[in-house]
């Protein structure tokens, strides 16, 4: 690879050089003198010819094109009407896409010539519906050649989007989604793995902004079409990315999977973090709160913060007591991806965990029967695939994801993933990473419902897994624990802990949590807090240990260590002992 | 490898004096314009071979912002520009500002966003701030906001639609120019500001596809790597970043662990090949998104693959490609070096200034916060 020949060119002949170089220098020559003229605001008929002259010769040129949209529109530089020359500019522009299809602003002058078009025959239907299958020929030669171009893609999208305005009032409107979805078959049918094709394809299904999608396939359908191109090209992303959509990403909403009670106070759970605000419980209204409350970054004002939760506290306007079922609606806020307010509703009863340790409580699954019956049978075709492609990860990935969608994680599912998870890795070791994670998460998953499985009593055990965090869902499962074991693991920072309002015992030594002690007594319930062997640091000004604590092991977090007896003696209660020393630091009533 | 360093740093230092050269060529060119008949003007070229012969012609378009790319590279590398090098910088960078206070990519061109973000980012690189009319520059970029709150390229663009580029463009000057000194006299008052964040905040969340990355205008376009970068960078400099939903996080990060090939490099987009500017458009969107994610980059990429080919893309004479073997540029060279000094660390070869995501300058040169209110 060391000295490097340039692959396409051919060293010219003298004569050639010689002419290449006169050829520049007419050209240079040409585009300064146009941009004298562009800077004196010179507006004719003779600036529009030579620009459009420069810009045939060389059409990577934006300051020309901006020069060619200021002689357009000032008026007086030509005689002719504004729509034959805009019907010019498609010509010019076509000859310039044909040399040059990936230059911004060529297609951003295409935009804008289309644009004005739009305006301009607004009333004239024929006229639109031409200039719309211009365009889209145009397109259509333009992806033969690059089926991925992304600038001649974002061109169409525009386009259609003008099109759909446009279309809203007239009465015979053209079918678009048609238009699309025929693109998209048809391109996908030449290469399944044709990414652009499939995500017009996820587009045309996904409802926006709180709208109903532009249409809806048959799914089983699709997935029978998916299979193709699974079997044709089973180690490509594309048509695997769109297996997943179908099975998985589609249109769920989160939902309410439970609620509790702990020292008299509400406690509502979703399947995933949401941002809420208020809530009716029963006949009472009130607010909601994320616990744990958000942590101490505070850059922006209350009114514009958001956090998300997957556990809210309840907090009625007036005095209520629950036990009983109780029916709960929830309003989410509108976040981000388009999706105005909802509400979610739940029937069912509260766990009440000030009274006993619930024993019935587990995960549901949230799918209907429909959705299970399509999970059921991908299953069973992704093992005949892998019965003949043993080493494709991303059937092992999908696999995997639809195993744990569609069923309460057993004993044996969780053991099957852990066997794909380790193949993937030794596949795929470039996300070795993310395979360790998951299979960290899978690890935890086991324990979790194996100690949910005994009653929930007892210690929760979550030691050596490996986690570097613990996802809010999990947390919220566990909500409800008193004693959890969370020693020689990963972790980087309390997180989703902090929202463990029962816990009673905690041990996370030897972890890697970076943070301030003072964090941990968010938990009022706490007892014997072991925080040993991490990196955390103790601010002397915020320490309020919950009234409960018995005992609370430092040692090993040089951060506090390095305060001293004396500084450290200060923080707790006169009655407390401390030992320290050695790396030791050890205090208990 | 100092000797590296040092062959990057040669590289650089000849494009940028053969781009003088050749700036001045054009200039002694106008002189000869009368003498050359207007028959003459356009023989009909061969276009592959008289396209490279022009390369230098066309690199005027984005001459300011390859200026940029070239000190901000020296700044990577830990090099002071010579004062005589440096004085014509200068002198150029003035040249090319408009009576709008805005700036053009060359003094015979139009003013327009790309390059007035460059003669920001250049101003705070060479410590001359003199070189901006803050206030006039601050409603130059204002004026370029539409409605729905994203930002257009230049004046009189349209009202049709914006663009993250742009609009992650204008924040990160704006932001600049806060740090520089504010602009005041025009400012807006706060809730009027607010608003306008706001919005830009919405459009840009509605970028994000269902796939995990982001596309170039809400609701339509493909993920690209490059666009995701700048959605994530402006949500940042909005202090919005909080507004992406978890589902969307946990996607997002996914998406852009995609992005690493099997040779090491960065794609943009699913089943394209890898190329050197993707390292910095993805590493520095994975950066953003650490703080959502509590992923580190080392956790998310395999960063030892990533330097090995940024390395094989390397040429010999300095510089850096787009792919092996492919010859150098500056902006290959710059968004390679800057991707490198994001994953510096531990395994760092190079010796690099560490860069700001969000405001794509190195970290030392900075004061205030990154943020555009």
């Amino acid at each position: 690879m060391h000295g490097r020949v340039k692959k396409d060119i051919v060293e010219p002949t003298p004569e050639e050089k010689a002419k290449q170089r006169e050829q520049v220098r007419t050209a240079r020559s040409l585009f300064a003198k146009l941009l004298d003229l562009r800077k004196s605001q010179t507006y004719n008929d003779q600036a529009l010819e030579m620009t459009s002259k420069a810009l045939q010769f060389h059409p990577e040129f934006p300051t020309l094109w901006g020069y060619r949209r200021e002689l357009l529109t000032s008026t007086g530089s030509t005689e002719k009407p504004l729509q034959e020359l805009l019907k010019m500019e498609m010509k010019l522009l076509e000859k310039a896409l044909r040399k040059s299809q990936k230059v911004y602003s060529i297609w951003f002058h295409r935009k804008w010539v289309v644009e004005r078009l739009f305006q301009e025959m607004n009333a004239d239907e024929e006229a639109i519906r031409n200039l719309l299958s211009t365009e889209l020929d145009l397109c259509n030669q333009l992806l033969a050649v690059d089926e991925r171009n992304f600038h001649c893609w974002n061109h169409r999208m525009n386009l259609m989007d003008l099109m759909r305005t446009w279309g809203k009032d007239k009465s015979n409107s053209m079918d678009l989604n048609a238009i699309d979805l025929k693109l998209s078959t048809d391109l996908i049918n030449q290469n399944f793995s044709n990414y652009s094709a499939w995500h017009l394809r996820t587009l045309l299904q996904q409802p926006l902004a709180g709208e109903e999608p532009r249409m809806k396939l048959n799914v089983e359908e699709e997935l029978e079409w998916v299979q193709q191109g699974i079997y044709t090209e089973p180690n490509d992303q594309s048509v695997w990315l769109y297996h997943q959509w179908l099975t998985l990403e589609h249109s769920q909403l989160p939902r309410i999977t439970h609620c509790a009670i702990l020292d008299g106070e509400f406690f509502i759970f979703f399947s995933r973090p949401v941002c809420a605000s208020v809530a009716t419980v029963g006949t009472v209204r009130g607010c909601l709160e994320a616990i744990p409350r958000s942590a101490l970054k505070r850059t922006r004002p209350r009114s514009v913060r958001r956090s998300w939760s997957v556990g809210w506290r309840f907090l009625p306007e007036t005095e209520a007591k629950f036990r009983d079922e109780v029916q709960i609606t929830v309003t989410l806020e509108s976040c981000g991806t388009g999706l105005k307010q909802s509400t979610s509703v739940f029937n069912g009863q509260p766990f009440d965990l000030d009274t006993e340790m619930s024993s019935n409580q587990e995960l549901k699954c949230e799918l209907s029967e429909e959705k299970k019956e399509i999970l059921k049978s991908e299953l069973m075709r992704i093992d005949e695939l892998l019965e003949i492609e043993p080493d494709c990860r991303w059937a092992l990935l999908a696999r995997m994801r639809l195993q744990l969608a569609s069923s309460p994680p057993e004993e044996a599912t969780l053991s099957s993933c852990l066997s794909s998870l380790e193949r993937m890795s030794s596949l795929d070791p470039l996300r070795r990473n993310f395979y360790a994670d998951s299979k960290a998460d899978a690890l935890m998953m086991q324990s979790l419902t194996m100690w949910s499985g005994q009653g929930r009593k007892g210690d929760l055990k979550l030691v050596g897994l490996g986690l570097k965090k613990i996802s809010p869902t999990a947390a919220a499962f566990a909500f409800g624990v008193r004693i959890l074991r969370l020693d020689e693991n990963e972790l980087h920072e309390f997180g989703p802990l902090l929202g463990l309002l029962s816990l009673i015992e905690l041990s996370v030594s030897k972890n890697q949590i970076r943070g301030d002690v003072a964090e941990i007594f968010a938990l009022k319930r706490l007892q014997y807090v072991d925080l040993s062997w991490n990196y955390l640091s103790a601010n002397l000004g915020c320490w309020n240990p919950p009234e409960k604590l018995q005992k609370i092991d430092l040692s090993g977090n040089t951060n506090v260590t390095e305060l001293g007896h004396e500084k450290l003696s200060q923080l707790f209660p006169t009655a407390w002992k401390l030992q320290f020393g050695e790396g030791k630091c050890l205090a208990h009533k | 490898m100092p000797e590296c360093a040092a062959s990057h740093l040669k590289f650089l230092d000849l494009f940028l004096s053969s781009g003088f050269k050749s700036l001045k060529k054009i200039d002694d060119l106008k002189d000869d314009l009368e003498k050359v008949g207007r028959d003459a003007l356009l023989p009909g070229l061969g276009a592959d071979k008289a396209k490279k012969l022009l390369a230098a012609c066309v690199a005027e378009t984005s001459l300011l912002s390859a200026i940029y790319w070239i000190c901000c590279s020296y700044a990577l590398l830990g090099h002071e520009v010579d004062s005589e090098r440096r004085q014509r910088i200068l002198t150029f960078i003035a040249s090319c500002r408009g009576a709008s206070g805005a700036f053009a990519p060359h003094p015979a061109q139009r003013e327009e966003l790309l390059s007035t973000v460059s003669a920001v980012q250049l101003a705070v690189l060479l410590g001359e701030p003199e070189l901006l009319e803050v206030s006039k520059v601050a409603a130059y970029i204002r004026s370029l906001q539409l409605p729905d709150g994203s930002f257009t390229p230049f004046r009189g663009a349209g009202e049709s639609q914006g663009d993250c580029r742009f609009t992650f463009a204008a924040l990160c000057a704006m932001t600049l120019l806060k740090q520089l000194g504010g602009s005041d006299a025009e400012h807006p008052d706060d809730s009027e500001l607010c608003d306008a964040h706001a919005a830009t905040a919405d459009w840009l969340l509605q970028c994000q596809n269902l796939d995990g990355g982001f596309g170039c205008r809400p609701r339509e376009c493909e993920s690209h790597a490059g666009h995701t970068f700048c959605c994530l960078a402006a949500l940042s400099l909005l202090g919005r970043l909080d507004g992406l939903s978890h589902r969307g996080r946990g996607r997002l990060l996914r998406w852009l662990a995609a992005r690493q090939t099997p040779q090491g490099g960065m794609n943009g987009r699913p089943g394209k090949k890898p190329d050197v500017c993707y390292t910095w458009w993805t590493l520095a969107a994975a950066q953003l998104a650490e703080s959502l994610v509590d992923s580190r980059l080392s956790d998310i990429f395999d960063l030892n693959a990533l330097q090995k080919f940024v390395h094989l893309c390397m040429a010999d004479q300095g510089g850096i490609g787009p792919h092996p073997e492919d010859d150098p540029d500056p902006f290959h060279t710059f968004f390679g070096l800057a991707g490198l000094s994001l994953c510096a660390g531990d395994h760092g070869v190079l010796a690099l200034e560490r860069m700001e995501p969000t405001l794509v300058l190195p970290v030392g040169l900075l004061k205030g916060s990154a943020k555009v209110s």
